[in-house]
């Protein structure tokens, strides 16, 4: 707490500081109060606002309404196109941030002896600009590094900071989410990202996607919706996942196999001629090329790497091209796409590829390039005044050109870090140590990097490595700028402060970096208040700030995908390609061609395999009381083993068991289960945490990646999470 | 029993500048020390806790104590807020701002108070409910002793948690047992 002077006698203040009018004045037993108070208790709450969830990046809006100021009911607002009115259990329990015994309250430093201290604003921000400023003047800007997984306005206040101080160095968590998928969609579709229009489709297959463990609930209705719409849905994971449920067949695949299989359904759509020639025709190039290719990935070829009969691979296609365009393979998101195996960003691009054969694009039924978001405004004049456009590019960059540059990986940076390239690493609520890649190893990397701050509310992993850590409000505690995105349709979302700051010495993250930005020079740069700023953004919306923050949300219904309509490719190309001689920058040939997976089991190991649990989101919220309980009511943290050999290693369900490799070892309780395929262990990927601060999360389950090597793929520099091996073996056996 | 102990008692948590504590140490530390012994019983725990609290520490060490101890987020965390330890339920959260909180904002503002600047959200922070048992003390008896007997129970767990630091926490665990010992002797004196 902030030390004060104390010229009076004590700290209550007021007419009624001293015994005389105390005397006079109502005293008011505990037990009156609670019957008072229990009356209360029965009214309803107040609306305080829209804010927006800050348990993932989805920020799915809700109406708050506050008790005695306190945070007391959530309702989702339906206008929020990703939360669709439904926040998930993350969102509620995300909620207890606010409150929360282990919440971070004052400005701290390592001391010598390794240990937090608290110290003022003032000695915090004065001693990391200078420090900051000494590292530009030895070394550069590029010296520094920002690694953030934010809101609106912490992406806004601190990448203007970097901008400012000339540092290109800005990263996400990207590498060990989805930088190799969104990085294979840019370069075949032009574009990171795209969905499906569930509803309507006749037939749609997830590979390595389970839309009910994971974080959009848009997703879950549109996929129940499907579901209830007789599609056909075919979940491709080597797990019967918790969304398995909704579909009609489980395919136990090889795990890091999903290439073999997308490539093996084109050579059967090719084959055969069932692809749309049309669409090929007039919106793609490079067809020519792939189709050659396809040639070599017959059915029996893909059989034999995947463990999925021939046969089914020929009806996949086959079912699949007779339903087009009302067909597609959904794109995934994290898993086998997104960052998991060494071809994860291959076989992003080979079912991109795949759902250009049947033409599914914007059409009903089909994939869904998403419509452009809301134009906020650019900035002109000079209250709002730019920082220089940077000179360099972000390190990494040049490794990996054909990666999506907001998203070049992260873990290349810490590489330059272990080699003394980058003295300074500044971290916005992101949990780098607890899951990006080998937590000891980041942990090592950070001990040796001079100069590493954290903005956050909890003491993470990653906060504990670092030698400031700065203590930010909650998302319920502030204003935030608007955010512009899409997904079926444009949205515009403004969270708004919903609660009194809890905690007197923690500050907004803009509020830090306009303190950073001062103290090192370039607070010229940050000539405004955050309402001005939000102001001007929503300039050419036609929306006021006042009108957005009393609605929360917009959704342009009125302005989604233009089923059947002319297609705009992000593409250098100005279509879809199938064939991209980018890629032979890193490697790769032109079209898409089969990468087996890094490692293979050897005798008596098992690939590690992981996935989300829908309580959790990563390791964001693992501290959370109510969602960590449920971790603890239904044994969340046990490591699924396939049935028949865990028989063979004489495992039974319960049974504490021993994973190891040359990495880690940790004991666990075993789940046996025919869900599984027999190849591979799955062990959820929220557990582990090692920060002795968050009381409720310490020490829960093993840490995922602690078995992992910290690698990137040669490609796109994604953390291959689930290139790694194991063994298992019964505790005492 | 005097107002003025617990007022004394109640700086030890509070966040004081340099100044404003040399002052309380240098000018009421031999009169708190002397109330304090006249109110205690005289026995060997008794003589331990004035022995513990007749050197009170200075600034320097005070504010490298709290630094470490009262401030959140870390393993060492030992916040002086009611509402961490009181809990209505047993399976109610140890959170900031709970019924604790709501009581004593309420009863501060019955009394013609103000909550303090830094304290919105801590009105149940032990300094400030210290300050109010002071306060009662001097106006009226049965409401200080209404107040004493319902609103320190959560002392001894946080007591407990302090003592855990070992030897640098001696003088605010003996601060502790003293406001615990004097609420037993107001007990035994009803």
């Amino acid at each position: 707490m902030l030390e004060r002077n104390l010229s009076r006698r004590g700290f209550l203040a007021g007419a009624a500081a001293s015994a005389a009018v105390i005397g006079t004045a109502g005293y008011m037993s505990f037990a009156d109060w609670d019957v008072a108070h229990a009356a209360d208790a029965k009214s309803e709450p107040t609306f305080a606002g829209h804010s927006a969830c800050g348990g993932c990046y989805s920020k799915c809006a809700y109406s708050a309404y506050v008790k005695d100021g306190k945070l007391n009911k959530l309702v989702g607002d339906p206008e929020h196109v990703y939360g669709v009115g439904k926040p998930c259990a993350r969102g509620y329990g995300w909620s207890q941030i606010a409150y929360s015994e282990n919440r971070l309250t004052d400005p701290l430093k390592k001391n010598a002896n390794g240990q937090f201290e608290a110290i003022s604003w003032d000695q915090a921000i004065s001693e990391i600009s200078e420090q900051i400023k000494e590292i530009i003047a030895t070394d550069g800007p590029q010296a520094l590094s920002l690694v953030e997984t934010g809101s609106v306005s912490m992406d806004f206040y601190v990448q203007r900071l970097f901008t400012a101080l000339g540092c290109a160095n800005m990263y996400r968590h990207g590498v060990a989410c989805n930088l190799a998928r969104n990085s294979g969609l840019l370069q075949s579709a032009g574009t990171g990202d795209f969905g499906g229009d569930y509803p309507n489709a006749k037939v749609i297959m997830y590979i390595g996607r389970s839309f009910a463990d994971g974080i959009r609930p848009a997703y879950a209705e549109e996929v129940k919706a499907a579901h209830d719409n007789g599609a056909y849905m075919i979940m491709v994971d080597p797990r019967y996942n918790s969304s398995a449920n909704y579909c009609d067949e489980w395919v136990p695949i090889n795990p890091g196999t999903d290439m073999a299989l997308i490539l093996g359904m084109a050579h059967v759509v090719v084959r055969d001629g069932l692809q749309d020639q049309a669409f090929i025709d007039n919106e793609t190039v490079g067809f020519d090329i792939w189709a050659e290719s396809l040639k070599k990935y017959t059915p029996q070829w893909a059989a034999e790497v995947t463990g999925i009969s021939a046969e089914n691979i020929e009806r996949f296609a086959t079912m699949m091209a007779e339903a087009a365009p009302a067909a597609f393979i959904d794109p995934g998101w994290r898993a086998v796409t997104g960052c998991s195996y060494i071809n994860s960003g291959e076989t992003a691009r080979a079912l991109a590829c795949f759902n250009a054969l049947l033409g599914c694009y914007n059409k009903v039924g089909g994939a869904m390039l998403f419509p452009a978001s809301p134009a906020l405004a650019k900035l002109e004049g000079t209250k709002f005044a730019a920082p220089p456009a940077l000179k360099e590019k972000k390190l990494g960059a040049a490794e990996y050109p054909v990666s999506l540059y907001s998203m070049v990986s992260a873990n290349y940076l810490m590489q330059e870090a272990k080699e003394g390239k980058v003295r300074g690493i500044i971290f916005c609520q992101s949990n780098m140590v607890g899951g990006y890649s080998n937590p000891t190893e980041l942990e090592n990397i950070l001990n040796g990097v001079e100069l590493t701050v954290d903005i956050d509310v909890q003491m993470t992993d990653t906060a504990r490595c670092c030698k400031y850590v700065l203590p930010d409000t909650t998302f319920l505690e502030r204003d935030d700028l608007p955010w512009s995105f899409s997904y079926t349709t444009p949205c515009l979302t403004l969270r708004s402060k919903v609660i009194d700051v809890v905690h007197p010495n923690t500050k907004p993250v803009q509020d830090i970096t306009v303190e950073l930005a001062k103290a090192c020079g370039v607070g010229q740069y940050f000539d405004f208040t955050l309402d001005e700023l939000a102001a001007a953004q929503l300039e050419p919306t036609g929306v006021t700030l006042e009108e957005l923050r009393e609605i929360g949300s917009i959704n342009y219904k009125d302005k989604g995908v233009d089923f059947g309509g002319p297609i705009k490719w992000g593409t250098k190309s100005g279509k879809f390609q199938f064939a991209n001689e980018e890629m032979t920058q890193v490697g790769l040939t032109p079209d898409v061609n089969w990468i087996p997976p890094k490692v293979e089991p050897g005798e008596g190991e098992f690939r590690l395999i992981g996935g989300k649990q829908p309580i959790h989101s990563q390791s964001w919220t693992t501290d959370i009381l109510d969602l960590i309980q449920i971790t603890h009511d239904y044994d969340l943290t046990r490591v699924w083993i396939n049935a028949s050999v865990a028989a063979e290693l004489g495992i039974e369900d319960g049974d504490e068991v021993e994973i190891y490799n040359d990495l880690n070892t940790g004991r666990t309780r075993a789940k046996v289960t025919e869900r599984l395929h027999p190849s591979c262990l799955w062990y959820p990927s929220p557990y582990g945490c090692n920060s002795p601060d968050l009381t409720n999360a310490y020490h829960v389950g093993l840490s995922f990646m602690s078995f992992v090597p910290f690698q990137m793929d040669p490609y796109y520099g994604a953390t291959m999470s689930q290139e790694a091996t194991v063994k298992i073996r019964k505790v005492g056996a | 029993m005097q107002s003025e102990t617990f007022m004394v008692l109640s700086k030890c948590f509070a966040p004081l500048s340099a100044d404003s504590w040399e002052e309380i140490v240098s000018c009421e530390w031999p009169s708190f020390l002397e109330g304090l012994a006249a109110d205690l019983p005289h026995d060997d725990a008794s003589q331990h806790l004035l022995d513990t609290l007749a050197t009170p520490p200075c600034y320097e060490d005070k504010h490298t104590f709290a630094a470490r101890h009262f401030t959140g987020g870390l393993p060492a965390s030992a916040m002086p807020i009611e509402s961490l330890y009181t809990r209505k339920m047993p399976d109610d959260l140890p959170e900031y701002y709970q019924e604790p909180a709501l009581y004593m904002k309420d009863l501060i503002t019955s009394l013609g108070c103000e909550i303090p600047d830094g304290f919105e959200t801590y009105p149940d922070h032990i300094t400030l409910e210290l300050e109010v048992l002071a306060l009662l003390l001097e106006s009226d008896m049965d409401a200080a002793r209404d107040f004493a007997f319902t609103r320190f129970n959560w002392l001894a767990e946080f007591g407990g948690k302090i003592k855990a630091f070992g030897a640098e926490s001696l003088f605010y665990a003996a601060a502790i047992d003293a406001v615990i010992a004097l609420i037993d002797t107001l007990r035994k004196e009803k």
